[in-house]
């Protein structure tokens, strides 16, 4: 089982958080600006166009204040998109037969194999953008917490002691989800003793 | 569910989310009611300002109340086989799936609202930190809890034990 049996729907390109924020903070989905920004720039230009209309004058300067804007709509919303595309395309994952296997990275590539038999949990989760589109992330973790710059925390791919899955259609998250723990039943740790 | 969540959960967490605005407008209405006694010309404008925030915190409280019964009738817990499955939030929905061998300690704690309600959170220690966040059946009475917590042991016991099963 690979990604395209799950496939990551392309509305992520919008609800995809974006960047790798050190601390809990986590970036704001594209989506946000993307409707916040036209909400402003109608209403800042129907205020300034009543009041140019006072005035009784009429000016080029509308025209100049709205591409400012949309200026900086484009500037906050594009990239945040382009890069949430960019992870999403770069993201691969794969259910062999006794490990998980992850590459994640644009520029800096990570590649890790997580043994079935460690997987410390499954959780399928929906914030408020996942809902807005009928989807879905699945998020599977290990107990690791060394060296993987622990509070670093994408919405895609791998962060810390976790692999996050997003935006799957609700139905291929049930089905992911099942295929994890089908996978830790068939590949449950053997107590020798030596820990794990 | 074996042992289903109590539903004092519903009045305890409206309360919990609640208390600081009813203790807001007890306050609030002290300083009307001291406003009101020394000036009778602001009484009239204090009164109305005093009824409309006594309306907004009664709106808010009836909010939080059909909230939290909306998260009750939606939080889902179940114990089977192989693990422990739990699901709570109405809005934004998570859902947790923990196998036995993976809980660390069962824990039952209640806060100061807990006490006053006689209701009591399980919680199950897994290693990692979601877990922590995700992993509590939270609002149950006495004797859930400790079935609860026994069933969890139990089922955990037997499953990491290395003696020969009975």
């Amino acid at each position: 089982m690979k990604e395209k049996d799950f496939p990551i729907s392309g509305w992520w390109a919008l609800i995809g958080r974006v960047g790798r924020s050190k601390g809990s903070r986590v970036g704001r989905p594209p989506l946000y600006s993307l409707v916040i920004f036209p909400v402003i720039i109608v209403l800042f230009s129907i205020l300034y166009a009543s009041a140019l209309a006072r005035a009784q004058s009429s000016s080029p300067f509308l025209i100049i204040f709205i591409g400012f804007f949309v200026l900086l709509w484009i500037v906050f919303t594009l990239p945040g998109i382009i890069t949430n595309i960019l992870r999403r395309n770069n993201f691969h994952f794969s259910l062999d037969e006794a490990v998980f296997t992850v590459q994640d990275g644009i520029l800096k590539k990570e590649q890790r194999q997580f043994p079935y038999s460690v997987i410390q949990d499954v959780q399928v989760a929906q914030d408020f953008p996942h809902r807005l589109f009928g989807l879905a992330e699945v998020v599977v973790e290990n107990a690791a917490s060394s060296g993987l710059g622990f509070g670093a925390k994408p919405s895609i791919g791998i962060s810390d002691n976790q692999v996050i899955i997003p935006a799957l259609r609700k139905q291929d998250a049930e089905n992911l989800k099942a295929a994890f723990l089908q996978k830790m039943q068939q590949n449950r740790s053997v107590d020798t003793g030596a820990g794990l | 569910m074996q042992y289903p969540l109590s539903a004092k959960k519903i009045i305890k967490k409206t309360i919990a989310g609640t208390i600081g605005w009813i203790v807001a407008l007890f306050i609030f209405g002290a300083i009307v009611a001291y406003v009101a006694n020394q000036d009778q010309n602001r009484s009239n404008y204090v009164g109305t300002m005093a009824w409309v925030f006594f309306v907004l915190v009664v709106v808010f409280i009836i909010a939080a109340y059909l909230y939290e019964r909306w998260y009750f009738a939606t939080y889902f817990y179940e114990l089977d086989a192989d693990h422990i499955v739990i699901r709570k939030g109405p809005i934004t929905p998570r859902e947790i799936t923990i196998p036995y061998e993976r809980v660390q300690d069962v824990y039952v704690d209640q806060d100061i609202l807990d006490r006053m309600f006689g209701l009591y959170d399980v919680h199950l220690s897994s290693a990692t930190y979601a877990s922590g966040m995700e992993a509590h059946i939270d609002g149950v009475e006495k004797s859930a809890a400790d079935g609860l917590r026994k069933q969890i042991l139990d089922t955990v016991t037997a499953r990491i034990s290395k003696k020969p099963q009975q």
